[in-house]
């Protein structure tokens, strides 16, 4: 458990913080182009900008970063060891592949999809402080620019953070552990198992963002649905 | 069709291993069949079968563990059978039976000492006594300590070495020896042999599936049940019992 949460966890903070940091240039790039086109504020980018990263983005980033490096390299790292007959030694000696082998998995990556999140939302944040700052867009001060963003923080943002990361982590670890362990006796099936976890994991992400959207917002992007 | 018993003297001592019309054909061309077998072993003897060289025993060793299930009959160990899905309980009767494997016998991303501790620390035995008896194997077998380095970076004899300390860790009810002497030279027969005399001294039952023709049981274990497998039956090849037992 400890060896796969710093694998998982800590090995992927680097990775995420990366890719927050892209995305937030990113949104901040397309709020400028609003700011051009509609006469946008700092007071209409702020929330927007929270409302995003918190609610869609950063879960999703760490969905991806996790199944990225972790998912895809626990789903063959279980094949393979299937395959081997690694699963046979363990059962003979009387220990559960499940409690032994998957559970940790799974809860490592749960655990590091939320915190990846909340460091995700975090780079997003800076970095689109940053270069909302030097494109002009964002021009108050960054205690005055965090003190908006807490100003929209809104009991439903934190109800939908935690189970996104939670729900869609589960369930990418799920998929990626039970499709490793589907491989038939051959390391030729390996390689196959592993991509057809990884894009199973992706999709139930993406699925499951979308459902808890739903169920938790009422809406699909600006169409009311509930 | 008979009941094979391991050893007839020392049959009342208590069951551990009973197979019951069992018939098993194995996915795998070269793996062992069963065509309703009967046999029965019980505590501190030994009954070793020999297969041919082309055979491999994993899938029978499986089948008396639990992992695989026969096609038709029951395997009892102590008692119980292994169908049901009261998998705790097939968990537990299993962390009483220590195994020498064939073929594939670590997991690969634990180092060996980790591998050869580990069932022992998932069962929950004091770390003291798992020091101790892990001393008295390695003593017992002209070894320092264990290695601990990964499976993939140690030779293959030290490893085979290294299989019979785990499977005789803490004192196990059942021990399932497959091919336990290759890659190892003949000088480690007498060794493994007074080792495995010494389990079945403490009521350990011993099932040793081999090809070796060679291996002198008698000498030094005591008498013993030697049955040989072919084409789905197993045939007695103790003198004393008179041929075949079918």
């Amino acid at each position: 458990m400890a060896r796969q949460l710093l694998f998982t966890g800590v090995d992927g903070t680097w990775a995420a913080m990366r890719f927050g940091a892209a995305v937030g240039v990113l949104l901040i790039v397309q709020a400028a182009l609003w700011v051009d086109a509609i006469g946008m504020t700092t007071e209409m980018i702020a929330p927007m900008l929270w409302r995003v990263i918190v609610r869609e983005v950063a879960p999703l980033l760490a969905c991806l970063v996790v199944i990225g490096r972790s998912g895809i390299a626990i789903s063959t790292e279980l094949a393979t060891m299937r395959v081997d007959g690694e699963l046979e030694v363990l059962d003979a000696q009387g220990i559960d592949p499940m409690t032994s082998l998957v559970m940790p998995r799974v809860t490592s990556m749960v655990f590091s999809v939320f915190c990846l999140a909340l460091i995700t939302a975090t780079a997003m944040i800076l970095t689109g402080y940053v270069g909302g700052r030097a494109v002009g867009v964002i021009r108050v001060s960054f205690v005055g620019f965090v003190d908006q963003l807490v100003g929209e923080i809104d009991t439903l943002d934190l109800l939908f953070f935690v189970p996104k990361t939670i729900v869609a982590g589960a369930f990418a670890a799920a998929i990626c552990c039970l499709d490793g362990l589907s491989v038939k006796a051959t390391i030729t099936d390996v390689p196959r198992v592993s991509a057809r976890a990884g894009i199973r994991a992706l999709g139930a992400v993406f699925i499951i963002s979308a459902i808890l959207s739903i169920l938790i917002y009422g809406r699909i992007l600006i169409f009311e649905v509930i | 069709m008979g009941l094979y018993k391991a050893f007839d003297a020392l049959s009342e001592t208590p069951l551990v291993l009973e197979l019951q019309r069992v018939t098993q054909r194995p996915a795998f061309e070269s793996g062992l069949e069963l065509l309703e077998v009967d046999l029965e072993l019980h505590a501190g003897e030994l009954l070793t079968i020999q297969v041919d060289a082309a055979t491999r025993t994993r899938s029978f060793a499986s089948l008396i563990q639990g992992i695989l299930h026969p096609e038709a009959g029951v395997v009892r160990f102590l008692q119980q059978d292994w169908r049901g899905s009261n998998y705790q309980r097939h968990f537990w009767q299993r962390s009483l039976i220590g195994r020498v494997f064939e073929g594939q016998a670590w997991i690969e991303n634990l180092n060996v000492d980790e591998n050869v501790t580990l069932a022992a620390r998932h069962h929950g035995m004091q770390l003291s006594d798992i020091t101790s008896s892990i001393q008295h194997w390695c003593n017992y077998f002209g070894m320092d300590k264990l290695a601990s380095r990964r499976p993939a970076f140690v030779a293959p004899a030290t490893l085979q070495i290294h299989q019979w300390i785990r499977a005789f860790l803490g004192n196990p009810k059942l021990v399932i020896l497959e091919s336990p002497l290759q890659y190892l030279a003949q000088k480690w027969v007498k060794v493994f042999l007074d080792a495995v005399a010494e389990l079945m001294s403490r009521g350990t039952a011993v099932l040793w599936l081999d090809s070796r023709t060679d291996l002198p049981f008698s000498e030094v274990v005591g008498p013993c049940q030697r049955l040989r497998a072919d084409q789905g039956k197993l045939h007695s090849m103790n003198l004393a019992h008179g041929g075949d037992n079918e």
